[in-house]
């Protein structure tokens, strides 16, 4: 692919109007929200800047470079990611956190197995057989890699799609306005880029801490009313 | 002060490659535990080295007169720099056995190095295994690299927590360096469940989440890893025990691969800490076994 179309590629899968469902999940900032723990937009960049940095960086960022890597060899090593969704089936202790990887991570798939995506179709027969999880870190580095995306960009786009997705969540509940989110969003590139300047842990040794948007999720499972699904 | 990304990649990079294999030090603490004729548990092989100290099994449970009751002591004071700590704990068949520690671990200031601590559990078919510790102090520039592993037969129930406070005695801005943890629980046919690994820098830990800083100095978790009960139903359980909104913060749910359910929490300091892992000990016992703990005297 010449420079403008791997450009433009790019774009599209990174774009909040691309159908992957992300709309739907807070990954907590809805009951945080609720409860007061977040007020204001500076509340809502420091809480965007710990998924990544709590989050992202150690766990989700080694998943996807995996399945990035796992989907890129001839053929594509399912094996090898069945093996990465149960590892990230494993380490996702909050039930809503699990559901919400599962369910995006499965749109994705959907989306691209209706576009055509090479290898998409049978993987979706292997979630539909209770074979695999299809987690969306997962799902991100297998359908990206297969439409010749590299392993460099779909990092950018993955943590792009995660800042998007936090900040429209804000937006929908209210807690910033269009302004703030543009700007949020533009303060979040240098963690960004320092994260992708460091090697990502490898996928035997990744980890998260991020307790309270964890705690929340987990609060949201019992919470009276819900927007959003975790 | 360096990035909090660049910090927490400065702690790893301390790690050396071997920090990550099992710890072969002489450091150690071998507990076996067997169960007799009568149904009582006891402790049938022993092993213990500098700064561990055992002292007799207790049976203090009224609900459960068999269950033998051990404290891990300690002779050095808490845990320094370079400290290589290794412990067993091994359940037999139908053993009941609950293992905590004396009082809270502290680990003391590092300048260089860091400390390592594992604790492996096994429990055999019928086992039910309390590992129930006071919390870890993290004293300023303590640096902690620390794992639980429990190995359980799919009838052996397990109830442990693990958590950790930020603490400086000097009362000024200074805080651990960074603490990895690691909570491992596999089948006995060596198939992993679940795996919680985190990896904190102080820093990290002080700003929280939000904007303002992180009013919470406890990080707490606690599991019940079962087959025998329906989970959604634990799970409701220890949603009802008493967590003071302006102490505690904490979430309840159920594990991956049907393992159990868990509580991890935060709260403001370790006496709200102690109560609250006490309330949900003691809902967790009764919900295994219809009766409620008898509480362990420290």
């Amino acid at each position: 692919m010449s420079n403008a179309s791997l450009l433009l590629a790019s774009l599209q899968h990174g774009d909040s109007f691309f159908p992957s469902g992300a709309v739907s999940f807070s990954w907590g900032l809805e009951t945080l929200f609720s409860e007061g723990a977040l007020t204001n937009a500076d509340d809502i960049e420091a809480f965007a800047r710990t998924q990544l940095q709590g989050r992202w960086a150690g766990f989700d960022r080694s998943v996807l470079i995996s399945a990035h890597d796992a989907a890129s060899l001839k053929d594509g090593d399912i094996d090898e990611l069945h093996r990465i969704d149960a590892i990230v089936e494993t380490q996702t202790l909050a039930r809503e956190m699990r559901d919400g990887s599962h369910r995006s991570g499965l749109a994705l798939l959907r989306v691209h197995e209706k576009m055509g995506t090479p290898g998409t179709s049978s993987y979706y027969d292997d979630i539909r057989g209770n074979k695999t999880r299809g987690h969306l870190s997962v799902m991100q580095g297998f359908v990206w890699a297969r439409c010749g995306i590299t392993k460099f960009d779909a990092q950018v786009i993955a943590a792009h799609a995660l800042c998007v997705g936090l900040l429209g969540a804000a937006l929908r509940l209210g807690a910033i306005g269009h302004v703030d989110s543009q700007r949020i969003l533009a303060s979040l590139r240098d963690p960004i880029d320092l994260i992708l300047c460091h090697e990502a842990p490898v996928l035997e040794r990744v980890h998260a801490f991020t307790p309270h948007s964890e705690i929340a999720v987990m609060r949201h499972e019992t919470a009276d009313s819900r927007l959003f699904a975790n | 002060m360096p990035d909090t990304m660049e910090q927490v990649i400065s702690g790893v990079d301390e790690i050396s490659d071997n920090a990550t294999d099992r710890i072969l030090s002489d450091s150690r603490l071998d507990l076996s535990f067997q169960c007799d004729p009568q149904g009582r548990s006891y402790l049938a092989k022993q092993y213990y080295t500098f700064p561990f100290h055992i002292c007799r099994a207790q049976y203090m449970d009224k609900a459960l007169p068999g269950m033998a009751t051990m404290y891990m002591q300690s002779c050095s004071g808490g845990i320094f720099k370079g400290d290589r700590l290794s412990t067993t704990i091994h359940a037999a068949e139908n053993t009941q056995v609950h293992v905590t520690t004396q009082a809270s671990t502290i680990i003391h200031r590092m300048e260089a190095d860091f400390a390592h601590q594992e604790i492996v559990i096994s429990g055999e078919n019928g086992a039910l295994v309390e590992y129930l510790p006071d919390c870890t102090i993290l004293f300023p520039e303590a640096k902690l690299k620390s794992s639980v592993d429990v190995t359980r037969h799919p009838n052996c129930d397990v109830i442990l927590c693990d958590s950790f406070l930020a603490h400086n005695p000097n009362n000024t801005a200074e805080t651990f360096s960074w603490f990895e943890n690691e909570l491992v629980i596999r089948n006995s046919d060596g198939q992993v469940d679940i795996i919680d690994r985190f990896r904190v820098t102080g820093e990290q830990f002080f700003d929280g989440e939000a904007a303002g800083s992180n009013p919470y100095m406890v990080h707490g978790t606690f599991a019940l890893i079962t087959s025998s009960k329906d989970i959604d139903e634990l799970c409701a359980t220890l949603r009802l025990c008493p967590a003071p909104s302006d102490e505690i913060y904490a979430g309840i749910s159920d594990l991956p691969n049907n393992a159990g359910c868990w509580v991890r929490f935060l709260a403001t300091d370790g006496v709200a800490s102690k109560k609250y892992i006490q309330t949900l000990w003691s809902a967790a016992r009764e919900a295994l076994t219809g009766c409620a703990p008898t509480n362990r005297r420290k």
